[in-house]
């Protein structure tokens, strides 16, 4: 290893330079901005609990928490997500503006089922070879107002190859940069559409750059259920239609449970059966066709 | 031996048969059949949200939060390898490190002594990748998973976890390094004691009730946290921090692992709990990626982080 003290410390400028170069500005911008709390009057929120733009809960690449197992493989799917807003500026009209940061990984993992690596092996009970997984980072810039909701995302997303397929499938480099818009509608509390679209400014292995998405999220009545928590019912349904491979929509559609301890409340714990069907989200198995049912527990943060 | 080389001996019957007809087998079948103690740990929380609690008048409503947005125990800001989202540039190698990770606090009970309980779950990734030109090859990728139950009193707050972790050598090292079985399940305590707001002390230890490799046993830590007096810089609550961390190994033949970080935190009120850092971090010990445990580690990093 090059000893730190040592000619690794020139590194300093030439590489980090590009990681310096945005952090310095934007914490000027975030620390920096006067700001207050005047309902009345406009007025800046600095690392707001409620962002701007409600995740989509029907699109699986959302930013989002969750365990599933997928009915029809031996596979289990995991994610675990952050997203930050930094900066919030509430306008007197009402009309919200965000600004902040996502991050999200999704693994998943194929058990054998028999055998030295079982599930059921009480020696070795959670050996579960990791078959692929993705992280996504990006910054958004999100606006809100009235029923409309809008956001203009800039991704990095990588997929890596699970260590427990070495010896059977070749990786390769899978990466890409994106910009995507997605416009929201939501005329009553129980209803809501979004439709968006983007394109790829980077992406390996080289495909056609643009795509499209859009859904739709419907909700029950709620219904009390213990210590004044609340539930209810929900659908979605979720498509994106990209150029690789000369043309591919991959179809989601989920039904569930959303458990909730007050209404106004963002966090919620979901329950949900899923049915994927498309090519794969992971990016090392993106020439795959996916056809699979889910059981999923969810935790929006 | 390598995972995956196993795959070709694996009966087919049951992976092709129709959804229809065995969907109730694998929901169920797994459920049941599993003698892993974390799916058992998961029901049985869930049974006690939905069975033990009771429908209780509005005054004892009032002792119950159901998924508060910060948890009661306060993540430990010294220790990486608690649930944090950051991402920390090495200073003296083209290395990256980017960790993703979240707490969801089920449920707290505020008791009549002042006293409050928690339990909830937790998951973390956290990846480390080389920087060659634009191009960012991961080289190990480590998962945590888990459960807790926290107290806090006072100025003491504890918690106790049962957690699963697994570390995976990244897809750029294919070919060239085999990887190992990192894995396992532990369950460990910590105890902190804040007695005034800028000066935080904690103790943790731990033990591995399963995994490979099998010389890991126990790991005891001390994390010591202390902050300037804060001040309001535009609009931001802002103080300095220091933090140190000292955690020892017994795998590897016996590891010291010394974390230190230097650094600022903004926050937009002083009460709350979210807050952007950054810090100027020091590594010395052996690899906190289960893949390279065996190897020396030591580096300084700048890393921005954003506690929920």
């Amino acid at each position: 290893m090059t000893s730190m003290w040592g000619s690794g410390c020139i590194l300093i400028p030439e590489i980090k330079g590009r990681f310096l170069r945005w952090l310095l500005p934007a914490l000027s911008v975030i620390v920096l901005f006067p700001r207050g709390a005047k309902s009345q009057e406009d007025h800046l929120l600095f690392l707001p609990s409620d962002a701007v733009f409600d995740h989509l809960i029907g699109d699986p690449r959302e930013p989002q928490n969750y365990l599933s197992a997928e009915l029809d493989h031996d596979r289990f799917d995991g994610s675990i997500a952050a997203t930050l807003e930094f900066l919030q500026w509430v306008q007197k009209n009402q009309t919200r503006w965000g600004w902040g940061v996502e991050g999200d990984t999704f693994i998943q993992v194929e058990a054998p089922g028999y055998g030295h690596y079982s599930l059921t092996n009480s020696d070795y009970y959670l050996v579960l070879p990791e078959r692929v997984s993705d992280w996504h980072l990006g910054t958004y810039l999100s606006e809100s107002s009235g029923d409309f909701s809008n956001r203009l995302e800039y991704l990095h997303t990588s997929s890596q190859l699970g260590d427990g397929f070495f010896t059977t499938i070749q990786g390769f480099p899978s990466t890409q940069e994106s910009f995507r818009y997605t416009a929201s509608y939501q005329p009553e509390e129980r209803v809501r559409f979004y439709a968006g679209g983007g394109f790829y400014t980077k992406t390996l292995p080289e495909e056609a750059p643009f795509f499209l998405h859009a859904g739709t999220e419907l909700y029950s009545p709620y219904s009390d259920l213990f210590l004044a928590t609340t539930w209810r019912g929900y659908f979605t349904y979720d498509i994106q239609a990209s150029q690789d491979l000369g043309g591919v929509f991959n179809q989601n559609f989920s039904v569930g449970l959303q458990w909730r301890w007050k209404k106004e409340t963002h966090q919620a714990v979901r329950l949900a059966l899923l049915y994927y069907n498309g090519n794969s989200n992971y990016g090392q198995f993106y020439r795959e066709n996916d056809d699979h049912w889910t059981l999923g527990l969810f935790f929006d943060p | 031996m390598p995972f995956g080389c196993h795959r070709e001996e694996q009966p087919q019957s049951g992976r092709f048969a129709t959804w229809r007809s065995q969907f109730a087998v694998r929901v169920f079948g797994r459920l049941i059949s599993h003698s892993n103690p974390l799916w058992w740990a998961a029901i049985t929380l869930g049974l006690c949200l939905f069975i033990l609690f009771p429908r209780e008048s509005k005054a004892d409503e009032e002792k119950w939060i159901f998924l508060a947005s910060a948890p009661l125990f306060q993540p430990l800001v010294g220790d990486l390898k608690e649930p944090n989202t950051s991402i920390i540039a090495y200073t003296n190698e083209r290395r990256f490190e980017g960790d993703v990770g979240a707490t969801a606090e089920i449920v707290r009970y505020l008791a009549s002594d002042q006293s409050q309980w928690a339990t909830g779950i937790f998951g973390t990734g956290n990846i480390l990748f080389d920087e060659i030109g634009d191009i960012y090859p991961m080289r190990v990728g480590n998962w945590f998973v888990g459960i807790y139950l926290s107290e806090s009193y006072g100025s003491f707050s504890n918690r106790f976890e049962y957690e699963h972790e697994s570390s995976h050598l990244g897809d750029s090292l294919q070919g060239v390094q085999a990887p190992i079985i990192y894995n396992g399940e532990n369950i460990n305590f910590s105890d902190s004691f804040k007695p005034w707001e800028d000066t935080r002390i904690a103790a943790q230890i731990g033990f591995w009730v399963n995994g490979l490799p099998a010389d890991k046993n126990f790991y005891e830590a001390l994390e010591g946290e202390f902050y300037t007096p804060g001040f309001m810089l535009g609009g931001s609550y802002t103080r300095f921090y220091a933090t140190a961390h000292l955690e020892w190994k017994d795998e590897a033949g016996g590891i010291l692992d010394t974390t230190l970080q230097l650094g600022v935190q903004f926050k937009f009120k002083k009460e709350e709990t979210r807050d952007l850092r950054v810090a100027l971090i020091y590594y010395d010990g052996n690899s906190e990626f289960g893949q390279f445990y065996l190897n020396h580690d030591e580096h300084v990093g700048i890393g921005v982080y954003f506690d929920p």
